[in-house]
């Protein structure tokens, strides 16, 4: 695992704005433009590498399917701070066979030893468009411009999988799926109409809205032209959809979500203590509890429902956070430097397979929303 | 999945993967032979219609033909999931036609609202609008809301994205 320089495409901008990624540069507090994608380096990975990386991410997600089944049959919700409301809806849909579409995994791995779970972004994953498409195409387009380039392959079958998967959870192409996130965000509508589009390619009618222009007319949820929302893909978290004023009409709806309820379980940092409390000195997990001292050394403390980073703090030996929300303390694994950047190895489960990788650095030592997206490459 | 057909349909300068590229590629494909986009690459955002936490009705009809005296055709759907004097969903006997939302209150129509009905406005301006002579008013109103989802989206925005 190596970080290397390499010519970016000429007019690199125009071809991502043609993928449709168009917030490839964000805007900092001050007005400047700060590139999120770049690629004037790569990362490039060996056949050994990419094949750890994906059978950690394969073994790591049945873990936490197997663990969602034992929580949910022993009821063991207290931890991850779920009323009887919420409770039953996450056993409803598990006991149901709800389908999860997508999921990444954050890994710290430096291409040697054992890739480990940081935290599985289960229920509202963003940088899919950038993992499937824009870099799917920056490698196509090297191999036609440079001699070299054509020997790289790159771990990245997001794209089919997800039409595939659309079929396996939707069924029988018929009536229209619904696609909601928060449209004011470029990086949360980018993902939202990615995965849009890939459900139009298996098959199925789609409209989207913004979660505000959801309705609901005394039964059921409806939408801009106040047609019942049979089916909703929500890129939007489920401890929010509880929490907000409409929460307390999930029960009685028909509306089926995509993520489905049990993911809520998987978006909790609650998960890393359970998996760790159920499988002690598994390869790919790290010391995690709700017990600072149960974990020596330096540790990070993470919020269990923040997302970005947010929250996310670093603490030495003995110290433990102030006044902090509900969290988890886990063994600090610091992320690999290269060329003077941290860098994350963020691997995406599409349905129940392990089929894509998407590198993120920073100059910080924690992943946050603007650390840049970098393109990767194998051989 | 080689059976289907991956070629591209909006994205101009795609091309297929090189003969080269299938050569190299491993025993288990790890890549996507071509993608495809038919909604990104045109994507332009929805603008929004915001009624955060507005209180909203609407107006059913026994007939469709009351329905569009007071609104457009397209505002006069059969309702699909109302139905009347039972909450037994497959009970399709008894069905009602309903209006569009609009914001409780409202009086008359404007561009964000379609208000409570031309013969609606109408009666209270104590006036005469054009119509059927059999017109039926509403049978009932159904209340509902909008905005009832969103406000933490709202709130975390200005802090960024929330997608992991």
């Amino acid at each position: 695992m190596r970080r290397v320089a390499v010519a970016p495409r000429r007019e690199w901008q125009a071809r991502l704005l043609g993928n449709g990624f168009d917030f490839h540069t964000l805007v900092t507090d001050d007005g400047r433009p700060d590139p999120y994608w770049i690629e004037d380096a790569c990362y490039e990975f060996s056949t050994s590498q990419i094949e750890d990386l994906e059978s950690a991410t394969q073994e790591l997600h049945d873990l936490c399917l197997d663990a969602v089944g034992e929580i949910v049959d022993r009821g063991d919700y207290e931890s991850f701070g779920l009323n009887q409301f919420e409770a039953t809806l996450i056993e409803r849909s598990w006991s149901l066979g709800e389908r999860g579409l997508y999921g990444r995994m954050d890994l710290s791995y430096d291409g040697s030893g054992p890739p480990k779970l940081l935290e599985y972004n289960a229920d509202t994953p963003t940088s899919l468009l950038e993992s499937s498409v824009a870099q799917w195409f920056w490698l196509e387009d090297r191999a036609n411009g440079d001699r070299g380039a054509h020997k790289f392959d790159q771990f990245n079958s997001i794209h089919e999988q997800l039409i595939e998967r659309w079929q396996t959870v939707l069924g029988k192409p018929g009536g229209c799926v619904h696609f909601a996130c928060h449209q004011d965000s470029p990086e949360d509508f980018g993902t939202t109409e990615y995965l849009r589009d890939t459900c139009i390619q298996a098959g199925w009618k789609t409209e989207t809205l913004d979660m505000s222009d959801i309705g609901f007319d005394g039964m059921q949820f409806i939408d801009r032209s106040d047609r019942v929302i049979d089916r909703m893909f929500k890129l939007y978290p489920w401890e929010w959809l509880f929490a907000e004023e409409f929460g307390a009409h999930l029960g009685g709806s028909r509306t089926r979500w995509l993520e489905p309820p049990w993911k809520r379980l998987l978006a909790d940092k609650a998960i890393l203590s359970w998996l760790w409390q159920h499988h002690p000195g598994h390869p790919n997990l790290l010391p995690a509890s709700f017990d600072r001292s149960a974990i020596a050394g330096e540790v990070v403390f993470k919020p269990c429902l923040e997302r970005e980073g947010l929250g996310v703090l670093m603490l030495p030996t003995g110290e433990a956070p102030p006044d902090s929300p509900r969290g988890i303390y886990q063994a600090s694994r610091r992320l690999p430097i290269f060329d003077g950047r941290h860098a994350l190895v963020g691997t995406w489960v599409i349905g129940d397979v392990a089929c894509g990788l998407g590198m993120r650095e920073d100059q910080h030592a924690i992943t946050r929303n603007t650390s840049r997206f970098v393109p990767h490459r194998f051989r | 999945m080689s059976g289907k057909s991956r070629r591209p349909k909006r994205l101009e300068g795609s091309v297929p993967p090189s003969s080269a590229a299938f050569a190299n590629r491993m025993e288990k494909q790890k890549r996507s032979d071509m993608i495809w986009l038919v909604v990104l690459g045109a994507a332009v955002a929805t603008p929004l219609i915001l009624m955060a936490g507005k209180d909203m009705q609407r107006n059913l009809y026994q007939t469709r033909e009351d329905c569009v005296t007071d609104y457009s055709e397209s505002e006069c759907p059969r309702d699909a999931t109302y139905h009347y004097g039972s909450n037994r969903l497959d009970d399709s006997s008894v069905r009602r036609y309903h209006g569009p939302w609009f914001e409780a209150g409202s009086t008359q129509r404007t561009s964000a609202d379609p208000g409570p009905g031309r013969q609606q406005e109408s009666s209270a301006r104590n006036s005469f609008a054009p119509g059927r002579t059999s017109y039926r008013p509403p049978v009932s109103r159904e209340y509902g809301i909008r905005g009832g989802f969103g406000r933490s989206g709202a709130i975390r925005a200005g802090r960024g994205g929330f997608g992991g």
